[in-house]
């Protein structure tokens, strides 16, 4: 099943972690979706089911808030083996930005509860996953703390 | 000074309530009991990050240090409060500064003490990484709403930093 997976999609983080098993399990795990061109991945609003890792084709994110006062521009991603929402593998909550597939595309998406199952049960590629979306929301939560400190003390 | 039981104590600790009585007896071999007379630095912002602490009793604050010499102080926390947890699964320097503010007692949970657990198998490790997530995931959510509000509410402002905030919602927009 795996060979269906473009040898770059392992050879990023998260999942250049996982071994051979490990790769068998997540694909295991997760749900294809294909999508086309056009088509929404996920919607502002949506309640988020779990992460998506990009297989193939380009995807569009995008956040309708921020961009209306220039602070955020649309960006195109390709690159297999990008994650998406990883915060949804901890956490029901609802979008914040839109995804969009700009071509044809294929993406895994780990639904959340059965994250959870694999890792309690003990998945090695569970486990390596929570580090990664651990990690970066911590990181994301410094960013966000220095971002704020920055505009409350200057002018 | 004295020690409640730590099965009832770490119960108690929303991060470790997850864990059964089993997962609470292997965690408790694990820490280390601390007390600190008032004033004492538990750590300084940009030490090496190399465990959490979980206070039982007394107070700490918690500072920012924007420049030398000089501080802010983000958050007084109590009984119950885990501090430098992030520490359990990021290399990180720490972020800011720990100081008691009063006779303060804890516990402290080593990273390798944890990578033992963790890396031995102990769901209950797996538990308190997972109840870890959680908490920074919801954290991260709220603090993002505060920087939407505050960007959308003062632009001008915002446009003074505009280069890093857009770098900021940039990197957010995989989140």
């Amino acid at each position: 099943m795996s060979t269906s997976i473009p040898s770059e999609f392992w050879s990023v983080a998260p999942f250049d972690a996982f071994d051979e098993v490990g790769r068998e399990a997540f694909v295991a795990a997760a749900e294809r979706r294909e999508v086309s061109a056009g088509e929404a991945v996920y919607e502002r609003g949506a309640t988020a089911r779990g992460a998506w890792a990009l297989v193939s084709g380009v995807v569009e994110l995008s956040d309708p808030e921020m961009r209306s006062i220039g602070m955020s521009t649309p960006s195109t991603y390709d690159a297999p083996g990008m994650v998406l929402s990883t915060g949804s593998l901890l956490q029901d909550f609802a979008h914040r930005r839109h995804c969009t597939a700009r071509t044809d595309a294929v993406l895994l998406c780990l639904p959340r509860d059965v994250f959870e199952a694999r890792l309690l049960a003990g998945d090695a590629f569970a486990a390596r996953l929570l580090d990664y979306t651990v990690s970066l929301s911590g990181r994301e939560v410094r960013a966000l703390n220095a971002a704020i400190h920055s505009l409350l003390s200057r002018p | 000074v004295l020690h409640v039981s730590l099965h009832t104590f770490f119960h108690e600790v929303p991060l470790f309530a997850g864990l059964d009585a089993d997962e609470l007896t292997e965690l408790s071999r694990e820490v280390a009991p601390r007390d600190w007379g008032a004033g004492e630095r538990l750590f300084a912002q940009g030490d090496v990050s190399d465990g959490m602490y979980v206070i039982e009793r007394g107070e700490v604050g918690v500072f920012a240090c924007p420049g030398q010499g000089s501080r802010v102080m983000l958050a007084e926390l109590g009984p119950g409060a885990v501090i430098g947890e992030l520490s359990l699964v990021d290399g990180s320097p720490r972020s800011a500064l720990v100081e008691t503010v009063s006779m303060t007692s804890g516990y402290f949970l080593s990273r390798d003490a944890f990578d033992r657990l963790r890396f031995g198998g102990s769901l209950g490790a797996t538990k308190i990484v997972l109840a870890l997530g959680r908490t920074l995931e919801q954290r991260k959510r709220v603090t993002e709403e505060r920087l939407r509000n505050l960007v959308g509410s003062n632009v001008e402002a915002a446009e003074l930093h505009s280069r890093e905030l857009r770098e900021l919602f940039g990197r957010l927009l995989k989140s």
